[in-house]
């Protein structure tokens, strides 16, 4: 079978890869770096009988997507730094509901309206604990327009699978170059379908926190009628202020995501199988580092990179078993360090430095070679 | 003739009652009216969605057996919109507070009207963040007292019936909880409006609002209702003094012939898949 | 008077009013039946009203003692009874529905 290769853009690629997921609902506002997400969406929903909305501001953005996957859609909104930032309580909102949905960060220069046609890698640390409230969440980094477009798709299974918000965090470079895409034919992926319940309505509750296992969320309007709120809420969906309802409560929006970081967790080893530094990087730093590893390489040192796809919830796994051998730990990214906590929390005794490099340009091979360089002569 | 009475139990969820309204609170007969006119408009509750913000009023929809959303504070039309494109088929019913809807969730009310979106919108008027404590809110009359509004208050309020028509609604009234029966004639004509419909139900809270502003106890504020509304008919003969400190009731407004956003959203939709 | 001092009910774990039939005093002369139904307690009274036969129930577990039913019924047919509303004279009930209307908490209702 010939392959169907397009030049794309990266936020084309996303929209790409939602259809392709089956997605079927857009809610969201303008805002640069994202906005060809919702401009292309608007012209290809409609043409396929799907809905496209833009809302009134990203805070109603959100709603609508969250109103839309309680009815069934696979429901995805797209934005940057300041419309995450006005997101956060229905990101919440949607953790604690346990209702689908995928939400794309254009990272931009921040903080505040910052800059919004240069890139930066700074809303990580957001995307964990931007809500209030103890939760979890799955985030997503990939490096390339082709990976944005199969990520996008992984994030729909992840947030129909796992009844969660998923948020893929690409930015300004990547939203906006052009690359190679390879598109797979709906049949040649896996894509994860909204189903109705196996039990019949009358058994039916929406929520479940002590079997360990994920409830499907049942389509509203098709014979399941229950309650959703933001409140703490038993498995009825009914508030509660039970004690032990709320701590099965709090526990279980943790223990769905953690418990099941093997099924979640995606990342590249690029060499480091005899490194003695590891670059930990992602996105589109990434692609520096890759460069700067062969460079190291080629000069003797023996380099590797180690590069998360899913960041959130954050390979600590790997980072610290791969710090039991790799003693100097290279974190190159466009921010102030954000990445970079995490991997000190989890490196056992190694080294771990920083690159950050937020001047609204990317970080270039050169510049993460250097500081390989640097280390190296340490 | 032997009447029979309302089953209201039909479309409560079991074990969920007696609700958290306290004794005297208008909540409760407005619940009880809507569900006399979604039973008259002979919806099934398959096909009814309420959605509702933060306050007491929107503690309603855990109550009942319908889909419900209880959203966050402001934002309840936000998701009703989602549903409601999505599934066009359902019936949406928004029920908010007065600060719900005009405070944090002004944007959305406006535009919510705008878009002439077949839904309804009932606003439980209270002039008070009742859940809170009983700070002021933006229907809350000037000079009145409130917890934020110690010395009284000097903001303008909101007529939410002039705002709703002014933005674009195409059916507009107002009711209290007081008028009861006629409170359950105006939904069902809210309900079998296509367009956006927004109610206005002027409530009593005496807890919050009632016992700061000389009227502490429930059937003193039901009193104030029944005193203070006017027909919108019989206001047309009253000079303004005679209509100060009263408000009208009635179907203020009403429009039929401007398209509604969701058919409007399909029939697009179809002329793009025939070109 | 401690069985109805929490009106206000926090039914966030569905508790029911601490009122229960030894409780209470049901007023003196009216033939008031006394039923239970799904852990509900309910005060009945039938009789002839102004212009046909009319029963009147009043859950006594949800009744939050607001008055509003008292205070509205225009022909003086109900009471407040240790701060629960109850029949005083069905003779006068004209079966407006007025009550049951006003009644926030689907206390009380007329056949």
């Amino acid at each position: 079978m010939s392959k169907n290769i397009k030049l794309m853009q990266g936020n084309e690629a996303i929209a790409e890869g939602a259809l392709i997921a089956g997605c079927d609902f857009f809610a969201g506002y303008p805002i640069t770096p994202s906005s060809e997400v919702a401009e292309i969406l608007s012209n290809k929903l409609p043409k396929i009988g799907k809905v496209f909305l833009q809302m009134e501001d990203e805070i109603a953005a959100l709603g609508a997507v969250l109103g839309a996957a309680l009815g069934g859609a696979k429901a995805i909104t797209a934005s940057s730094g300041p419309g995450i930032s006005l997101k956060q309580e229905h990101i919440g909102y949607a953790s604690m509901c346990e209702i689908p949905c995928v939400i794309i960060n254009v990272m931009r220069g921040g903080p505040s309206t910052g800059l919004p046609t240069l890139p930066a890698q700074s809303d990580i640390m957001q995307a964990r604990w931007g809500t209030h409230g103890d939760h979890a969440i799955i985030a997503i980094t990939p490096s390339g327009v082709n990976e944005s477009l199969y990520e996008t798709i992984r994030a729909f299974n992840l947030a129909v699978k796992y009844r969660t918000p998923v948020m893929i965090l690409t930015d300004e470079i990547i939203g906006h170059m052009r690359e190679k895409v390879v598109i797979p034919d709906k049949s040649e992926v896996e894509v994860i379908d909204v189903k109705l319940p196996d039990v019949s309505p009358e058994k039916y509750t929406p929520y479940n926190f002590t079997s360990g296992k994920v409830t499907p969320l049942a389509p509203m309007g098709e014979g399941y009628r229950y309650h959703v709120t933001g409140l703490i809420h038993g498995d009825t969906g009914f508030p509660s202020q039970k004690t032990e309802v709320i701590q099965n409560a709090e526990n279980w929006l943790i223990d769905k995501i953690y418990k099941n970081i093997k099924d979640i967790e995606k990342f590249e080893e690029f060499k480091v199988e005899d490194a003695d530094i590891l670059i930990v990087a992602y996105g589109s730093t990434s692609r520096s580092a890759r460069q700067a590893v062969m460079m190291a390489r080629a000069a003797g040192i023996k380099a590797g990179m180690f590069r998360p796809i899913t960041i959130w919830p954050f390979p600590e796994e790997q980072i610290s078993n791969l710090s039991k051998k790799i003693k100097n730990i290279l974190v190159p990214e466009m921010n102030m360090g954000q990445v970079i906590l995490e991997v000190q929390r989890n490196a056992c005794g190694s080294k771990v430095y920083g690159l950050n490099i937020v001047n609204g340009e990317p970080i270039t091979p050169d510049q993460i070679y250097a500081k390989i360089k640097e280390i190296s002569e340490l | 003739m032997i009447k029979t009475k309302f089953d209201y139990d039909y479309y409560l969820r079991k074990n969920t009652l007696p609700h958290i309204w306290c004794p005297g609170c208008g909540d409760g007969i407005i619940l009880k009216a809507l569900l006399r006119a979604i039973h008259k408009c002979g919806y099934s509750k398959d096909e009814v969605v309420i959605t509702s913000g933060i306050g007491c009023a929107s503690r309603l929809p855990g109550y009942v057996d319908f889909n419900t959303i209880h959203t966050t504070h402001g934002r309840a039309l936000t998701f009703a919109i989602g549903i409601k494109m999505y599934k066009p088929k359902l019936k949406v019913i928004t029920i908010s507070g007065d600060g719900d809807a005009l405070a944090i969730g002004g944007n959305h009310f406006i535009h919510a009207a705008r878009r002439n979106i077949d839904m309804t919108l009932i606003v439980f008027n209270n002039y008070t963040y009742g859940m809170t404590g009983g700070q002021y809110s933006p229907t809350q009359p000037l000079d009145s007292y409130s917890t934020t509004t110690p010395f009284g208050n000097i903001e303008f309020p909101f007529d939410v019936c002039n705002l709703a028509q002014a933005a674009g609604a195409t059916w507009v009234g107002r009711s209290t909880s007081y008028h009861a029966v006629q409170l359950e004639k105006f939904m069902v004509s809210a309900l079998n409006h296509t367009g956006f419909s927004v109610l206005d139900v002027i409530t009593n809270c005496h807890i919050s609002y009632g016992r700061r502003n000389k009227m502490k106890s429930p059937v003193d504020m039901v009193k104030y209702q029944k005193e203070k509304a006017i027909a919108a008919r019989s206001a047309e003969n009253m000079s303004a003094e005679e209509l100060t400190g009263r408000f009208k009731t009635g179907i203020l407004f009403e429009n039929n012939d401007k398209p509604e956003f969701s058919s409007e959203y399909y029939k697009k939709l179809e002329s793009i898949k025939t070109k | 008077m401690p069985e109805k001092e929490n009106k206000k009910s926090n039914s966030a774990d569905n508790s029911t009013a601490t009122l229960s039939p030894a409780n209470y005093v049901v007023c003196e002369g009216i033939e008031t039946e006394i039923k239970t139904k799904n852990n509900l307690t309910i005060k009945e009274v039938s009789g002839k009203g102004k212009k046909e036969d009319v029963k009147i129930d009043i859950i006594v577990n949800y009744c939050k003692g607001c008055e509003i039913c008292v205070a509205f019924c225009p022909e003086g047919v109900l009471v407040m009874n240790k701060e629960v509303a109850e029949v005083i004279d069905i003779s006068k009930c004209t079966k407006c529905n007025i009550c049951e209307y006003l009644c926030p908490d689907f206390s009380i209702s007329v056949e």
